[in-house]
């Protein structure tokens, strides 16, 4: 680009030492309301977090030691179903509702 | 044997990998295309590249040979791969978004304005890196050995030198198009031969495959040796063998092998005849299998299965967050939200993905069961096409899964790689000055290239699990305590991380180095996360606790900026065109 | 070697590396708070005294709170020697070190008179415990910039005069150093506004030129006058948006966007644009109206000041940590000595205030490795390098208040 002009470019930069970067700078303050809305958000954020995460850890948890448990574990081809299938979809199911509330509790505080 | 499709196969993903890198960065020439051009990467197309980078050779190849070895069990794998991003996305990925984070070191510095913090996150950050560049570069050996002969190491460097051009010619300035670009070529590389595989297997009378008993051999198969080995046999089996057996050399003649102990010589192979039993490899016979995945369970998985499966599950869950090469891509979101919505958007790409694996590795264990013998279980998705297809459809296809296989480590190599460097370049080597990240792409990948050509003999391969069980007890965390608790302190942080990381990475060290090879304390050692976890997170609620006085001034307007929608913290600006504009 | 050796040795070797790290750790604060030094014991007491000040210095250079009076009042009180030494505001105690904490009360009662009279006040406190050794407290008000934001009290068993001298002193010093912070404040305040000033601002002339541009266009083509209205308002404001000194990549670059199709009305088919723009960077935050300056110069360097055709390249790339942003035309560029000049801010008043003016704003935000590169010649085209890096703390785009 610019190839081709014949005439050369030189570099050129600014005077150094202006070295005031990182300056500490002040920090808004949290106005009180502010805060609390926060916290709420916080909290129905996690619970959702929590809803979604929890109820399939604690089924894919168990799956180890129900699959060691019972006999029909070794069954083919039943538990490739259960652990080659069937996982997916639900954790997709489980992140798309959790996509939707989340979403849902961020709008009640932008309305608010 | 026909290696030219194969070596086709792979130069033509890494010409196409080129030449979408140059394209993607040329999205608009005119001003009229100025408003294509300054539109933000939307959800979906970065969920592809967050796969395609995600998606590794330990994905690609490793799972299935797992699978092939060792049964169902190893379906937890997948599992936890997948799983991890819905860990990610509902603790994580909107919070990380909003900080304006685009490492980890900067989570944590803009979390706890720490500088402290920042370098042991560092730190950390790089040897995840390391852990996770290692195995990619076993993959990239073990499928360049099958595809020309070339010895393990060599496949590595090659893989090495590849990216690093790429990164320092600056082939790498507009990423998310290749990434993109290789997870949709890794979907069609497996499911495209998963076809006509099932179909051939259909027309084979559907056979089922035996997990309890040693596999049997499903058809006529000739089984070469390049290195020496002994094998016991259990019953009689007549062979035909071109080599060297228990000394004798043989030509291709009929041979039977006895029950017993047998030598076999290097550069051998035996043809065994269908329905025979797969002879396998003595324990201890000073061969060590050369490869697969994440295998510290080979020796002490019969005793301690239960342990080993719950600390594959916890280091993939909760490990996933603190991938280097996964974080920096949430970045590129234009907020929050977007970022949520390509993690889910992520979570049905990496499902869609894991689907096919078991289908490769049950094949695997029903037509590949030689695989076993000479311990090479990761190649079975790259014979399979081959071995049941044949011919030049057999080919093709096998061309086209070692391109998917050479996409695989490619991405993942080349993502691990920029984010380690940037680490490096930014917080590591900081002599080396800002304008030399390139430069730093070297030490980058040069150190887990000369780990794997040291270490070769070692099971290294462990190495996936081993990073995800060091992210899961250092970032994780750091990220949920610093997301959902403003008690979290900078003391708190470097206690949690030195602590958790730190013996995690202690107990990874160690297991490679091979200082326990069985035994419960091999287990323990090789699945940390179950302890290393605890440790992690206690040691920061705990230290946190002991400097209450320490809670950054800032916490509570950070909470505010890590939570609320950017409308309202300022951040990414909701375009308001004009009502009767059409845009 | 032996698998259980290897462990052994491992963690053998880590035990060792925690137990150097907390002895070392140990050592050098120790070393910090006792710099045994060589000298005349008077000369190491004034070591120790200075030494001591220089550790309660930088907590009150942050202000007085809670958290810093805490930290500054375990510095001060060995310097005083007393068994209790507190920090107040106005009305209640901020931090008590030492021992007889249960006299917060009390001495909190003796503030009032001390901040109205400003003189130091020593008071008898009573306490049922008789092991308690705090029996006596001195109260010396804390005077910054004529107001009395606080107190400093020390405690004793006895009354003494040479507590009362030394705690007036050392209030002295206290309140310099919270005078300091005043003057700290000052100065980033001063910081601030010049950061606001520095922001650039659209030259009259292309208000003027757009608004002639599209004047043309009423009769011709109202229907393309109406469309560059609106751009013209879009890009108006967001140029004029009050708050926020940080924006987006993206959003920088719709200006600009707005900016050349209104430069494009004026120029018709002499302006070509060229663009490569890395999605990946789009989201970096950068300092508000850094590019358009930038844009604005090579077209003027490009187009106005030539005849031929303008072509304007512009190309934002991924750099790992960094976005590489490079503006370039091939137009009659620019002297080196007088560009250098400019940059170091002796141009005169209406030469490229733009690009001094960016250079500036770059290097405070980011520091100097960041500031403009530019490469030109007399005739040979323009090229301007900016770095920005993809975070950076307290760096973060804002809310247009419109």
């Amino acid at each position: 680009m610019g190839a081709e002009s014949v005439p050369r470019r030189e570099v050129v930069t600014g005077r150094p030492g202006t070295d005031r970067a990182g300056l500490p700078r002040p920090r808004p303050a949290v106005p009180a309301e502010e805060d609390t809305a926060v916290r709420i958000l916080m909290h129905r954020q996690m619970r959702a977090a929590l809803t979604a995460t929890v109820l399939l850890a604690a089924s894919l948890g168990l799956l180890p030691v129900t699959l060691r448990l019972l006999p029909l574990a070794d069954t083919w081809p039943s538990v490739w179903l259960v652990l080659g299938v069937a996982p997916y979809p639900a954790l997709l199911c489980a992140g798309a509702w959790y996509v939707r509330r989340a979403e849902r509790n961020e709008g009640d505080v932008t309305a608010r | 044997m026909n290696q030219t499709y194969g070596i086709a196969g792979v130069t033509a993903v890494v010409l196409a990998t080129v030449l979408v890198g140059a394209l993607g960065l040329r999205i608009s020439r005119t001003t009229s295309d100025f408003y294509v051009a300054s539109r933000s990467v939307p959800p979906r197309l970065n969920a592809f590249a967050v796969s395609g980078e995600y998606l590794s050779a330990a994905s690609f190849l490793g799972v299935a040979g797992l699978v092939l070895a060792q049964g169902v069990d190893m379906l937890w794998f997948p599992i936890g791969y997948t799983a991890g991003f819905l860990v990610l996305l509902a603790f994580v990925a909107a919070p990380l978004r909003r900080s304006g984070a685009y490492t980890l070191p900067d989570f944590a510095e803009a979390r706890l304005e720490s500088r402290a913090v920042r370098r042991i996150a560092s730190v950390l950050v790089v040897g995840v890196g390391w852990l996770y560049l290692l195995p990619q570069l076993r993959g990239a050996g073990l499928t360049l050995r099958l595809l020309t002969g070339a010895p393990s190491w060599f496949g590595g460097l090659v893989v090495a030198a590849v990216v690093t051009v790429a990164v320092a010619s600056g082939g790498m300035r507009s990423i998310t198009f290749v990434q993109a670009f290789q997870y949709w070529l890794k979907l069609t590389a497996l499911l495209v031969p998963a076809v006509f595989l099932l179909l051939t297997w259909r027309a084979d009378h559907t056979p089922a495959p035996s997990w309890d008993e040693r596999p049997v051999f499903q058809r006529s198969t000739p089984v070469r040796f390049d290195s020496p080995l002994t094998l016991t046999v259990h019953e009689p089996v007549r062979i035909t063998a071109t080599g060297t057996v228990d000394g004798r050399a043989l030509d291709g003649g009929p041979h039977t092998l006895e029950a017993g102990s047998h030598r076999i010589g290097a550069d051998t192979t035996l043809r065994f005849p269908p329905g025979a039993r797969v002879p396998l490899p003595d324990e201890g016979g000073g061969h060590a299998a050369p490869s697969s995945w994440a295998n510290p369970l080979s020796a002490g998985r019969e005793d301690h299965g239960l342990y080993a499966t719950y600390g594959l599950i916890l280091a993939t869950f909760l490990g996933t967050m603190g991938l280097p090469h996964v974080v920096v891509r949430f970045y590129t979101n234009p907020d929050g939200r977007a970022a949520r919505r390509t993690t889910v958007v992520v979570l049905g790409l990496l499902g869609a993905f894991y689907l096919l694996i078991p289908l490769y590795g049950v094949l695997g264990r029903l037509y590949a069961p030689d695989l076993l013998l000479t311990g090479d279980t990761d190649a079975a998705v790259l014979v399979l096409p081959k071995r049941l297809i044949g011919g030049v459809g057999g080919d093709l296809l096998g061309a086209l899964v070692a391109g998917g296989a050479c996409a695989a480590f490619l991405s993942t190599v080349s993502g691990l790689t920029m984010s380690v460097a940037g680490v490096l370049a930014q917080d590591v080597l900081p002599t080396l000055g800002i304008r030399h990240f390139r430069l730093a792409t070297l030490p980058a990948i040069a150190v887990p290239t000369a780990a794997n050509a040291v270490v070769s003999d070692l099971p290294v391969a462990d190495a996936v699990g081993l990073a995800f069980a060091v992210s899961a007890s250092s970032f994780c965390p750091l990220l949920l305590l610093g997301i959902w608790w403003r008690g979290l302190t900078a003391p708190g942080a470097v206690a949690g991380l030195l602590l958790g990381g730190g013996s995690a990475l202690t107990a990874v060290t160690v297991t490679i180095a091979g200082g326990a090879r069985s035994g419960p304390l091999h287990t323990l050692l090789a699945w940390p996360a179950v302890w290393s976890v605890p440790v992690g997170f206690a040691a920061m609620v705990l230290i946190s606790l002991a400097t209450r006085d320490r809670v950054p001034a800032s916490a509570a307007a950070t909470m505010a900026r890590l939570h609320l929608p950017e409308a309202l913290t300022g951040g990414a600006v909701v375009r308001d065109a004009h009502p009767d504009r059409a845009v | 070697m032996s698998a259980l050796g290897t462990v052994a040795l491992a963690l053998a070797g880590l035990a060792l590396f925690a137990l150097g790290a907390a002895l070392g750790h140990a050592g050098a604060r120790r070393q910090q708070e006792n710099p045994a030094g060589p000298g005349t014991p008077v000369e190491r007491a004034t070591f120790h005294t200075l030494h001591t000040a220089s550790l309660a210095a930088p907590p009150l250079r942050a202000g007085l709170t809670a958290d810093t009076a805490r930290k500054a009042a375990r510095r001060l009180r060995p310097l005083l020697g007393t068994v209790a030494l507190a920090l107040t505001d106005e009305e209640s105690v901020l931090a008590w070190d030492g021992v007889g904490d249960h006299h917060r009360d009390e001495a909190e009662a003796q503030l009032a008179q001390a901040l109205r009279t400003g003189r130091t006040q020593t008071f008898a406190l009573s306490c049922g415990n008789d092991t308690c050794p705090v029996r006596w407290g001195v109260v010396a008000p804390l005077t910054v910039d004529g107001q009395r934001p606080g107190t400093l009290a020390a405690f004793g068993d006895q009354e003494s005069a040479v507590i009362v001298r030394a705690a007036e002193e050392v209030a002295r010093w206290v309140s310099v150093q919270l005078e300091l912070v005043e003057l700290d404040r000052a100065r980033s305040g001063v910081i601030e506004a010049e950061i606001r000033a520095l922001r650039a601002q659209i030259s009259p002339h292309f208000i003027y030129n757009s608004l002639a541009s599209i004047a043309s266009f009423v009769r011709t083509d109202p229907e393309r006058a109406r469309e560059l209205l609106l751009e013209f308002a879009d890009f108006t404001r967001y140029s004029f948006r009050r708050g926020g000194d940080f924006t987006t990549l993206a959003e920088e670059l719709r200006s600009i966007e707005q900016y050349l199709e209104l430069a494009r009305a004026r120029f018709g088919r002499r302006l070509e644009v060229t663009l490569r723009i890395a999605p990946e960077v789009l989201p970096v935050t950068l300092p508000f109206l850094c590019l358009q300056p930038l844009v604005e110069n090579a077209l003027k360097h490009g187009l106005e000041e030539s005849v031929d055709r303008g072509r304007i390249t512009i190309i934002a790339e991924d750099e790992g940590t960094e976005a590489r942003v490079v503006i370039e035309d091939n137009g009659v560029g620019m002297d080196p000595q007088r560009l250098r000049d400019i940059l170091r801010g002796r141009g005169g008043p209406s030469a490229g205030i733009g690009l001094s003016n960016v250079d500036t704003r770059l290097r405070q935000v980011y520091g100097d490795e960041h500031g403009l590169v530019i490469e030109t010649g007399v005739g040979a085209g323009t090229k301007i390098t900016v770095r920005v890096p993809k975070f950076r703390s307290g760096v973060r785009p804002a809310h247009p208040a419109t």
